[in-house]
């Protein structure tokens, strides 16, 4: 039950009007992940039209969530003032998921060596902490100035180490203390002090508490049953999905005093989390990953075929994609912008890159486009690069994107015995060099990998005027482009123009999109139960415009996000025979 | 050693203050005959630690073994035109043929007759299994599973001796390097595995290694000032402890795993601070450049470098190095009078013909001489008994893919599409430096002729370190590989 995938239940929630699919699922055989369903007596199967009547939307349980190395860099930003991104220097890297997120609760895993790092930061943070401007201000306000001076121990200074662990543990633990809690820091900073300036006991207690695993993990309580979680679970869950960080003073604020159990407060704190520079890191984080964006530093485009290719314009693209993205959200513009979208960002390389003229200076801005040869993702040279060779472009693995990316259906697994492509071959008989497309023909001939390479080819062939750094060109190899596209239904289209109109008006699109927002904000895998989830938020989202920004406040605001249940996945260490 | 170094050597557990404080008290000394209080044939006798080093240094993608085999075998074998430019070290290592790794394969016959048929993905296997030998299981989502590897099973045996490093994890590129056919990235990003759903994270600076081996130790550190250190530090660590406790009956049973996690860290922290006295004397000399400051030969240099530094300081017994991950560009090389360009796994299997095999053959060569360069700097640390570091060292070298679309025959046979598997998990290609103190006698090529598992060779590497009584190992593992002795 639980290994039903989310992909095999929103696939037939969906509306087939764009049998994109069928024929690759078709030649291939079941869809991954379907399971047997003897395993399950009774019911409705995910799938099955009355599915969600039958399910009780359980929220799930999200495992214990280590902070990733984003979130760590940017929590001891805004809770101590550092810029330095310790994490990102020295902590071992944080694994990836398929989609290309870094906040997978399971796969967060805790090394012995990345508790070293911990170790180590919590000591050089708790260093410069005391030292910084502002700390004792917002820390140590209430405490007698007589304990800072001298090395004598005293109440004032059990007093001070007290509100010291209240103020602080609050911001460091994103929760108020215990009162057991606050004893156990009182009795580091006191024998931290011992005999010496009580800096030195406040800042063994600093190092003790960003050690402590009420720093480094975000834990919910796992009670009995289905819970509304507390104020402080939700500024905790609200903060790292939009911002990447910890909450701010106004969100503990709320949290204390039950704010944020009320949905209009808390549309309220969303629109202003939405507005704030913080958010950009959902921008890198959420949508970058998502789109590959983030891939586009290890692209290595060949140095003599690509020699325009240079940092300036790989940062040129990131940035495009990362603005056009945080545009289409701030403007509250429909979803489908992202791949019809008639503007862009550029800034004078880039825009020279694209043959786009008008445009001067270093600085990216919003530049309106006839919509024929840029416009939407599928134009936008980060997404065109990291889809393509060193040396040229792949239809397939641009179509592969199409549908893992942006319609969330990766094509199943090649068969077995095949494990990549041949683009590059000459033809077997008479040795004459083959263009791309005849190739790929020749392969599709092969009636095993005809079934998805029908789907995945036509889509990458639409982008074919872009070459492998996304420039536009009429000619490969000195042959003309052909970037006409079939679809198995027969539909064509011609060019990426018309590819993103397809793909506008797919409602798998959409899906897709709502379904790697979900991930991302719950930090988990996907539960089959979770399409109902689904479901409800794209529904209400559409009532509101079908906007991008809809959509995340919609996930946000759902059950799922702001109760926990207990539902996890079970042990099965007999699975894999 | 000066006379008065010498005086003050009076037992093998030497204050390790007195040698890792830095410049201020160097000793210039390679290694000390106090380290070793009796000969090393007098301890394997008294079935003492034998202290023998592990290593492992892992190439995805498989080798094109047409110039790599030497055809013929034994002793006096022919040096192959791959291994040519490593001739000098010869006598040194073994080339070790026909081991496979079958749960790497896409269809694996379990022990038990049990049929599993997990189709594409041989590139998530082959690293992934390397050293677990174990069958993955193939998810794309967060429900991972793997099996511990060798290297950890030998880590937490061998820990005794090094008990603040257990084992350096090394790579020389960090992160993720992709997923494949349906299995998480996780998998083709690690071999070390210290359980079945933890990787070992990878270190890839080799600055910060040399620091996690050699420093944080004050010279100038008084008895009253390292005592009241101890204390303070192990008060942060009670209480880190008790907020492990009070979360962990506030949370679910999938969570008590990362505690588990956590606190094993909290652990090792205390270990280090039980164990900041005790070690031997040695001087690592100077630390390697800042990260950023070198390229990436130099960087190959550098990590073999902190191996070398830490075996010979004893700070760890054990050592895993992935040389490049799959999909790099070796744009440093030429094959065919042009600089190769291609990513390495997209040129693996050999679909753009003869260039793409000059290609790869180019690859493969440089990593044998990599493998060559690492046993030469072994080889030329002595240990302070007339024995050099490689003799009392297992280097194992390879992958866990056969490598080519053919099977040894002529060039002509380089027709993936129709030879079935492109990537096999047996027929792997296996170089084994050094003698692990006497265990394996090097010099030859084996040849293994019934499909004998990886997994009997690193029993075989295992109990040459010590760990005696290991006598099986994964799925396949039942015993020490033979004719190795």
């Amino acid at each position: 039950m639980q290994e039903l995938t989310i992909r095999t239940c929103l696939r037939s929630l969906a509306v087939p009007a764009l049998a994109l699919l069928v024929a690759c699922e078709g030649a291939i055989g079941e869809p991954v992940g379907v399971g047997d369903p003897g395993d399950r007596p009774g019911g409705p199967l995910p799938g099955d039209p009355d599915y969600c009547d039958t399910v009780d939307a359980e929220p799930g349980y999200v495992t214990v969530r280590r902070l990733n190395r984003v979130e760590y860099d940017n929590t001891v930003r805004d809770l101590l003032g550092e810029t330095s991104r310790p994490a990102h220097a020295d902590f071992p890297v944080d694994a990836e998921t398929a989609e290309g997120f870094i906040n997978d609760a399971d796969l967060l895993t805790v090394g012995t060596l990345a508790v070293e790092k911990y170790e180590a930061a919590a000591r050089a943070l708790a260093d410069a902490a005391l030292e910084r401007d502002g700390f004792r201000e917002r820390f140590l306000g209430a405490c007698d100035p007589a304990v800072f001076e001298g090395t004598e121990h005293s109440g004032a200074r059990v007093d001070c180490a007290r509100a010291f662990a209240r103020e602080f543990g609050l911001r460091a633990w994103r929760r108020p203390l215990s009162n057991g809690e606050v004893d156990r820091v009182v009795d580091v900073v006191v024998l931290g002090a011992q005999d010496r300036r009580f800096d030195a006991g406040l800042e063994l207690g600093v190092r003790s508490m960003l050690l402590s695993p009420n720093f480094l993990f975000r834990a919910e309580d796992h009670g009995e049953g289905v819970r509304d979680l507390d104020g402080f679970e939700i500024a905790s869950r609200l903060s790292y999905s939009l911002w990447a960080t910890m909450p701010d003073e106004e969100l503990l604020d709320l949290a204390a005093s039950g704010g944020l159990n009320e949905e209009d407060a808390l549309r309220g704190q969303i629109d202003r989390m939405m507005e704030d520079p913080r958010f950009d890191a959902f921008v890198d984080e959420f949508a970058a990953r998502w789109l590959k964006v983030s891939k586009l530093p290890e692209a290595h485009p060949d140095e003599e075929a690509f020699a325009s290719f240079d940092e300036a314009l790989r940062q040129a693209m990131e940035d495009e994609t990362k603005l056009f993205v945080r545009h289409v959200i701030e403007n509250d513009l429909p979803l489908t912008t992202l791949v019809d979208a008639d503007f862009t960002f550029l800034n004078e390389r880039l825009a020279a890159h694209y043959g786009v003229d008008g445009v001067e200076g270093e600085e990216m801005r919003l530049v309106r486009l006839d919509g024929l040869r840029r416009g939407g993702l599928l134009t936008q040279g980060s997404v065109l690069t990291v889809t393509s060779h060193a040396t040229r472009t792949s239809p397939v693995l641009r179509g592969v994107y199409i549908l893992d990316r942006l319609l969330c259906a990766p094509p199943p697994d090649p068969p077995a015995d095949v494990d990549s492509l041949g683009e590059d071959a000459t033809d077997d008989e008479t040795g004459e060099t083959l263009t791309l497309r005849e190739r790929l023909e020749q392969h599709r001939a092969d009636p095993e990998c005809a079934g998805c390479h029908d789907v995945m080819d036509p889509l990458g062939f639409g982008l074919e005027n872009y070459d492998a750094v996304g420039a536009w060109r009429e000619t490969d190899e000195g042959e003309p482009i052909d970037s006409y596209g079939e679809l198995p239904d027969g539909r064509s289209f011609e060019g990426a123009a018309e590819l993103g109109l397809i793909l506008a008006e797919d409602p798998r699109f959409t899906e897709c999109v709502g379904e790697k927002l979900l991930t991302y904000s719950l930090g988990r895998a996907l539960r089959a139960e979770d399409a109902c989830t689904l479901d409800g938020i794209l529904e209400r989202a559409e009532l509101r415009g079908g906007t991008l920004r809809a959509l995340i406040e919609e996930t946000v605001l759902d059950d799922v996000f702001r109760r926990v249940g207990t539902t996890q996945p079970e042990e099965t260490p007999e699975e894999s025979r | 050693m000066t006379k008065k170094a010498r005086r003050s050597v009076r037992s093998f557990r030497l204050k390790r203050r007195a040698l890792l404080g830095g410049a201020g008290a160097t000793l210039a000394l390679p290694f000390l005959e106090a380290m070793l209080p009796r000969t090393r044939r007098e301890r394997v006798k008294a079935q003492e630690d034998p202290r023998v080093r592990l290593v492992w240094v892992y190439v995805p993608n498989g080798m094109i073994r047409t110039k790599l085999t030497p055809t013929d075998t034994g002793a006096g074998y022919t040096l192959s035109p791959m291994l040519e430019p490593i001739g000098d070290m010869r006598d040194h290592f073994n080339v070790l043929t026909g081991l496979s790794n079958k749960p790497g394969g896409g269809r694996y016959t379990y022990p038990d007759g049990t049929v599993s048929n997990d189709g594409p993905g041989d590139h998530a296997r082959d690293t992934g299994t390397f050293l677990t030998c174990a069958r993955l299981k193939k998810t794309d989502g967060s429900d991972i599973r793997n099996g511990i590897s060798i290297d950890q099973v030998a880590a937490n045996r061998l820990r005794e001796y090094t008990p603040t490093v257990p084992s350096l994890v090394l790579a020389t590129r960090s992160g993720s390097y992709g997923g494949d056919s349906g299995y998480a990235p996780i998998y083709k990003s690690n071999i070390s595995w210290a359980s079945e759903t933890t990787p070992m994270d990878k270190e890839t600076s080799p600055r910060a290694v040399f620091e996690r081996l050699f420093a944080g130790f004050d010279p100038g550190e008084s008895a009253a000032e390292r005592e009241r250190r101890q204390r303070l530090e192990q008060s942060v660590l009670d209480s880190v402890t008790d907020d492990v406790s009070s979360l962990r009956g506030r949370l679910g049973r999938q969570d008590q795993v990362k505690l588990d996690e956590y606190l094993e860290g909290i652990r090792q922290l205390e270990v280090r601070l039980e164990t900041s006295e005790g070690m031997p004397i040695c001087d690592p000399g100077a630390a390697p450049p800042e990260d950023g400051s070198y390229d990436f030969l130099e960087h190959v240099d550098l990590m073999f470098e902190v191996i070398r530094l830490a075996f010979q300081c004893d700070r760890t017994r054990v050592a895993t190095l992935i040389l490049e991950k799959p999909g790099s560009v070796y744009d440093f090389l030429r094959a065919g009078g042009s600089p190769i360009r291609e990513a390495h796994h997209r040129m693996s299997h050999l679909e753009g013909g003869t260039n793409d095999v000059q290609r790869i053959e180019a690859i493969n060569r440089w990593q044998v001489e990599q493998f060559g360069n690492l046993l030469r700097r072994l080889q030329g640390t002595e240990e302070g008994d007339g024995s050099t570091l490689l003799d009392n060292s297992l280097v194992m070298f390879g992958g866990g893919l056969d490598g080519t679309g053919h099977s040894g025959g002529a060039m002509g046979d380089l027709t993936p599409r129709t030879s079935g598997p492109v990537h096999r998990h047996t027929n792997l290609p296996i170089l084994l430096g050094g003698r692990g103190g006497g265990a394996v006698r090097s010099g030859r090529h084996v040849l293994y002729e019934r499909d004998e598992p990886l997994a009997d060779l690193y029993i075989s590497m295992a109990q040459a370190a010590g760990l005696t009584d290991l006598s099986s190992f994964a799925l396949e593992g039942t015993g020490p590989l033979h004719s190795l002795g």
